[in-house]
């Protein structure tokens, strides 16, 4: 077995961090948005307090990452290079329709300074540098309507709604994909371990 | 009024008036005719005769309202003598004193059968109204003003500078007669303790009813605005719809050097004030009235007598009022925030002279919370308040309105039902279920946005899309396992 030390302790806990406040803003989101039919807080106020305050903190969370990341110089991780969409893409796609049914080693061998795949690092530049923005902004615009002109020029209130909720549905689909290949590694728990301890232990072939 | 005007008693009189026609002059005023010597021919003539007792003269025929002339409030002035009864010295020697000087100063005013209906009051110079003609209803300008004419007239009929008229004088060319009626005039048959209490007195909802379609007739002016429903027995009619009205302050009486009789009191003040009703009754039960400062002074009776009254602040010195300065439109009724957001209306502790607090600690309106502790339960309670009107919780039906967010925030929301226009064709609830993006006219509007709920159509999709990727990833995880175990399971 090879031990790889994968993801530094700052990132390890930016990254579950963020996942309890996921947790947290899809539970209150969805009472938000239901809320005659989902109850998980007490009230709907508490539900609004909590949501506004797990969506500052994830603003928090996020500037946090960013500079970690600038700091750190880790953001290279996120840079997709050319031999990343040719062939890099397509030998991963191929990857995972084809080669993970038929035990075939993972096409792309982490390492500290590259520690993605061409499909996660598309997956997670995708998120980091244009979902989670437009959530996080979108988000303040509707928690603060009165801060900018901004709102009324793209269509009020409304639209902020409409366009944070996209952005939340766009999340909840990339949490779905996300929990799912974490059980692609060499076990089924192996990745999250790895998000726990930092180290990624991988079968030598 | 001429000299011989107040005197001469017309031809008219006998000839036109069925009193004249039918009562001799001495039947009432008594006299002897037959007596050749002027004096003792006038010997026991009274002038009034329906004064203090009109039970052998007026009463006579008119026995419903001889009956109750000892409970008339034009007759006997008891309410006013009860009232100053409660702030007296209870010491018989200073209430002697007291009483004396009342009846000097105060007790004049009063009136009678007579001095209504064929004279002018005593107290105001008496003389014939019109040559002895009876008049049904004693002229405005010649009698109900002459007595209630500083503080009525003057505000029904527009004569304080800056202060419009009466809207019932504008618009409806009313008179005084219009609302208080004769039973209102001749009393009820209990004195009451104050004139308010009195039970035939005028009042508004005599003419003006909220929309019931039962008792709908066509006398009846519907209150048709939803604030009357909302305010109902919390404040009264004249909160909302009078303006500046008088008040006094400092009745001082005495006697000059000659013995004359005087009494002064400060310059009075123009203002409107809304006060806490310090009685409230089942015919008077709201919370807020207008209050008038009455001119009331504790060393009032000082040059007749020292400490007659002690109890000074058993009362009020800010006292229950309805003023005549009714209008529609009002400051006060601009807007829900005119009253709600602001004490100017009100009668606050730094309205009242210091030496007045106790006496009118019933009636000095606490200071009012402002809008956003008292909402501090909205989260966001600026933005709350900034975009939802007042009427869309406090609604007539709604008295107090439930501290429940899922009311709105639902998509059974009131705000959908409470039929609040945008544009003329197009309803609340059409605006806000149309599938489109934009509320822009809403936002501007400052109207209230309920959210994101109103695209149904996206929520579908998108429980839809990551259905979709759950099933997939589903598939996509059970080939795995299964493939590869198989295969493994050949390899091992």
């Amino acid at each position: 077995m090879k031990r790889i030390y994968l993801h530094t302790l700052a990132e390890r806990i930016w990254h579950w961090l963020n996942a309890a406040l996921f947790i947290i803003l899809f539970a209150t989101g969805i009472q938000l948005h239901w809320p005659d039919r989902f109850s998980f807080f007490k009230s709907f106020s508490h539900a609004v307090l909590v949501h506004n305050w797990a969506g500052i903190l994830l603003v928090a969370v996020f500037v946090g990452w960013l500079f970690y990341k600038l700091i750190s110089k880790r953001m290279s991780q996120y840079i997709l290079t050319k031999e990343d969409f040719y062939p890099g893409m397509f030998i991963q796609t191929k990857y995972y329709l084809y080669g993970i049914f038929i035990d075939e080693p993972h096409p792309y061998i982490p390492s500290e300074k590259n520690k993605f795949n061409p499909l996660q690092k598309l997956a997670y530049f995708m998120t980091m540098f244009l979902q989670m923005p437009l959530l996080l902004i979108s988000g303040i615009l509707y928690l603060y309507p009165d801060c900018s002109p901004l709102i009324i020029k793209i269509g009020g209130l409304k639209t902020i709604a409409v366009f944070h909720l996209t952005m939340a549905i766009v999340f909840a689909c990339f949490l779905v994909i996300h929990l799912y290949l974490s059980t692609t590694g060499d076990t089924i728990f192996s990745s999250i371990k790895t998000m726990i301890s930092g180290y990624e232990e991988r079968r030598e072939h | 009024m001429e000299p011989h005007e107040k005197l001469l008693v017309d031809t008219d009189y006998l000839e036109e008036d069925v009193h004249g026609k039918m009562l001799s002059c001495t039947k009432c005023h008594g006299g002897n005719p037959a007596d050749k010597n002027w004096e003792t021919a006038h010997k026991g003539l009274k002038k009034d005769p329906s004064y203090p007792d009109p039970s052998k003269s007026c009463g006579v025929c008119h026995e419903k309202a001889g009956e109750k002339n000892s409970t008339n409030l034009h007759t006997n002035l008891k309410p006013y003598m009860s009232k100053m009864a409660l702030r007296m010295n209870p010491d018989k020697e200073v209430q002697a004193k007291v009483l004396k000087a009342m009846d000097t100063h105060c007790m004049s005013c009063h009136s009678s059968c007579g001095q209504c209906h064929v004279s002018r009051p005593k107290s105001v110079g008496s003389g014939l109204i019109d040559g002895h003609l009876f008049q049904k209803k004693p002229p405005v300008e010649t009698n109900c003003t002459s007595c209630h004419g500083s503080r009525m007239e003057k505000e029904f009929f527009g004569k304080n500078e800056g202060v419009p008229a009466d809207v019932h004088h504008v618009k409806g060319r009313m008179t005084c007669t219009d609302c208080h009626k004769g039973g209102e005039m001749h009393g009820s048959k209990e004195a009451p303790f104050d004139r308010y209490a009195q039970t035939n007195r005028a009042r508004c909802k005599d003419c003006h009813q909220e929309i019931v379609f039962s008792n709908l007739v066509k006398s009846i002016k519907p209150l048709r605005h939803p604030s009357h429903a909302i305010h109902r027995d919390k404040v009264s009619c004249q909160v909302c719809h009078s303006v500046s009205y008088k008040h006094c302050y400092n009745c001082h009486i005495g006697r000059d050097k000659k013995g004359i009789a005087y009494f002064k009191t400060d310059p009075s003040v123009m203002d409107f004030k809304i006060g806490l009703n310090p009685n409230p009754t089942k015919d008077r039960p709201e919370t807020y009235v207008t209050v008038r400062h009455v001119p009331i002074h504790k060393g009032l009776f000082d040059h007749y007598v020292k400490d007659a009254l002690p109890n000074f602040d058993k009362l009020p010195t800010w006292k229950l009022a309805t003023p005549h300065t009714i209008q529609l439109k009002t400051p006060q009724n601009q807007d829900c925030l005119s009253c709600h957001a602001g004490t100017q209306f009100y009668l606050t502790e730094g309205d009242v002279r210091p030496k007045e607090k106790k006496s009118n600690e019933n009636v000095i309106v606490p200071d009012k919370c402002s809008l956003n502790v008292v909402h501090n339960w909205l989260p966001n309670t600026d933005r709350h308040l900034k975009s939802i009107g007042c009427l869309t919780c406090h609604t007539a039906f709604s008295k107090r309105p439930e501290k429940d967010c899922n009311q709105c925030h639902t998509l059974k929301s009131i705000l959908l039902t409470r039929g609040f226009i945008i544009e003329e064709d197009c309803s609340w609830k059409e605006a806000l279920t149309r599938l489109e993006f934009t509320n822009k006219e809403i936002l501007e509007r400052r109207d209230y946005i309920i959210g994101c709920n109103r695209i149904i159509a996206l929520d579908y999709i998108g429980i839809l899309l990551i259905i979709i990727i759950f099933i997939i990833c589903v598939i996509h995880g059970w080939l795995r396992l299964t493939i590869v175990s198989r295969r493994r399971g050949r390899a091992g």
